[in-house]
């Protein structure tokens, strides 16, 4: 224990000079800390991601300018820059501690469809991305929501919530089809139908259990 | 397999609000701590808290995101890991990180350290669950006690998750609070979100001397002396327009004959307002004193959390979904927050049983940071010690040295003890 003779107090903690006022103390008897001390674990982990970051905005700066004097007829930079901002997207939602599996596994395939989308479009637009790729990744995050539910059984009814959100962006593609933007409808209807085939046999096969959830999820 | 039915359960109207604001840095996370007389042991904790969590119920859920509301629901997993404290205290609690669960509980030397977020429950509930944990742990590391007491529940924890806000509501209430921005502390903040703790150290029956000496409550006194250090530190900026305005949390369950373990208590605030060029500490007092007595009553009590209940209530604002409810929240949120300098809250007295008594030294508690307020006071005694803990995000510590030394200077000894941000 020792004292300040500035603030009249007593200072318990294993130090030299008074924490309120930064007067030296008067020492006397045992002192301990007891909090650890916090701050170099912060640090490291700043640290790397600033790292991934700072190099990967070196690397883009590099391919730009690169292709901007060598190869000034086609804009392939961008497609790198691209996929850097995905591969950094992926990085951070990894690395962000509160993000649960199904905000990455959303998320990631969400990154992946635009990033998709972007490379036809700066090829030319041939119309592939939203033709295929899109329904495919809805089919994709459906297929992901069985294997979880396989995983998880004691709570799979906890993923039918997802399996209705999926429905709602299973519309997207007909939608797009009706506007014409989306040339095949086939895959359209299909991608839709699984959504929804998938949700209304959990619902009808899950029972009691399925019915409980949804009365849960949506209480008034 | 999963089971046919699931205990789950809806929020409390306080509860709402704080998934929604809960972020890095507004984490809505509180600690209640146990200070041992024995240094603690990591596998012992956790096989103490492995009996414990799924016996209260109120603390075995999980979180859940509905179309329309948050709602509890049981959570039956494994009870969180304990680790040695090794972070700053009330960091936010990634629940998919910790088993659903939306506690933490940690250990470092003699202290053991519940933390709990907010959503669950107030001091109340946190501390009925420390104090089994508590218990159950030294059973496991006295086995003569054990054998004495067995393992069951205190009969002092109350399981009751009645939602006392909806049982006790009058119909029909106007809104009582005022959003009007209070003076609010600014400075430079700690280091990757940094977070400071001075505990002070008080002992009680000097306290009530100096309490008298003053003609207030050991309550009223220490926010006093908050006012007063605020005061002087920030003279120029505290103005009529800009009061200083502390919200002193109350625990309402005395008021309306409750048990419960969730959320149950409403804000009310201690409010300066300089009317002239120089206050003397006994005029705060006074002025905190009157302030205090006029709002803590039955009927001002109920009409501060009717009006909130009353309005969660209309059927029309029930079937907003979630995502629009929580940012009208956040909006309404901001401005009242704005509204206080700070938040000094009382725990109150923490009784343990007998048995348990030679083995407990010390408890104490703190608030993490919200809007506006990055510096916040916690009040917990047990036995004859009191003590006054400052929580912090700002470097500068000036309040708190006013605070103490002012307490100092009435004649109480007081010994503080920090967490180690402030040396670096």
């Amino acid at each position: 224990m020792s004292k300040c003779r500035y603030c009249g107090i007593e200072v318990l903690d294993d130090t030299e000079h008074c924490p309120l006022c930064q007067g030296v103390l008067e020492q006397s008897g045992e002192r301990v800390s007891t909090y650890p001390n916090a701050v170099a674990e912060r640090k490291k982990k700043h640290f790397v991601f600033r790292l991934i970051l700072f190099l990967s905005v070196v690397a883009g700066m590099i391919c730009f300018v690169v292709n901007r004097y060598a190869t000034p007829q086609s804009n392939w930079s961008i497609i790198v820059i691209a996929s850097l901002v995905y591969a950094l997207w992926m990085v951070y939602i990894i690395l962000k501690d509160n993000a649960g599996y199904r905000v990455r596994i959303l998320s990631g395939v969400a990154g992946g469809v635009v990033l998709i989308i972007l490379l036809d479009a700066l090829t030319g637009f041939g119309g592939w991305s939203i033709n295929y790729v899109f329904p495919f990744a809805i089919i994709l995050v459906d297929v992901a929501l069985v294997i979880l539910m396989l995983i998880n059984r004691r709570n799979w009814q906890s993923y039918l919530i997802l399996q209705f959100f999926m429905i709602l962006v299973g519309v997207v593609p007909i939608i797009l089809c009706k506007k014409g933007i989306v040339t095949t409808d086939i895959l359209a209807n299909i991608v839709f139908l699984v959504t929804l085939i998938l949700f209304l046999g959990s619902v009808i096969l899950g029972g009691k259990t399925a019915k409980n959830e949804l009365v849960r999820r949506f209480h008034i | 397999m999963a089971k046919d039915y699931i205990r789950w359960d809806k929020l409390d109207n306080t509860a709402n609000l704080f998934p929604v604001i809960a972020g890095e840095s507004m984490t809505n996370t509180y600690r209640i701590s146990c200070v041992l007389n024995e240094e603690v042991q990591q596998e012992l904790l956790q096989e103490a808290l492995d009996i414990v969590t799924p016996k209260i119920p109120g603390f075995n859920l999980r979180l859940r995101k509905g179309i329309f509301w948050y709602y509890f629901e049981e959570n039956g997993k494994k009870a969180p890991r304990v680790r040695e404290e090794y972070t700053y205290p009330c960091r936010l609690i990634h629940q998919s990180k910790n088993n659903s669960y939306m506690f933490r509980v940690s250990y470092f030397k003699n202290r053991i350290n519940l933390e709990v977020f907010h959503v669950l429950t107030d001091g109340m509930g946190g501390i009925s669950f420390l104090r089994e944990l508590t218990y159950q742990y030294l059973r496991l590391a006295h086995p003569q006690l054990r054998e004495k007491l067995g393992d069951k529940l205190s009969a002092d924890t109350s399981l009751n998750r009645e939602d006392s806000f909806k049982k006790n509501y009058k119909k029909k209430s106007e809104s009582v609070y005022r959003s009007k921005r209070a003076f609010l502390i600014k400075g430079e903040k700690l280091e990757y979100d940094g977070f400071g703790v001075v505990h002070g150290y008080l002992p009680i029956p000097q306290l009530k001397e100096v309490c008298k000496k003053y003609n207030c409550s050991i309550n009223e006194y220490l926010v006093s002396t908050f006012i007063w250090a605020t005061y002087q530190e920030n003279y120029r900026h505290i103005t009529p327009k800009r009061p200083i305005r502390v919200a002193v949390p109350v625990n309402l369950r005395p008021y309306f004959d409750s048990i419960t373990t969730k959320n149950f208590f409403v804000m009310v605030s201690a409010e300066f307002v300089p009317e002239k060029e120089e206050y003397s500490f006994e005029e705060i007092c006074q002025i905190t004193h009157d302030c205090l007595r006029q709002q803590i009553n039955k009927e001002h009590l109920e009409k501060i959390f009717s009006y909130n209940v009353s309005n969660e209530q209309l059927f029309i604002a029930r079937a907003v979904p979630l995502f629009l409810k929580n940012i009208a929240m956040r909006l309404v949120y901001t401005q009242s927050a704005l509204a206080n300098t700070t938040t000094v809250t009382n725990i109150g007295n923490i009784k343990v049983e007998a048995e348990y008594e030679p083995y407990i030294k010390m408890f104490h508690s703190f608030l993490s940071f919200s809007k506006g307020q990055n510096l916040k006071a916690t009040i917990t005694s047990y036995k004859d010690t009191l003590v006054y803990t400052y929580t912090s995000a700002w470097t500068d510590v000036s309040i708190q040295r006013r605070v103490f030394r002012q307490i100092a200077s009435d004649g109480v000894d007081v010994k503080i003890e920090t967490n180690g941000v402030y040396y670096e």
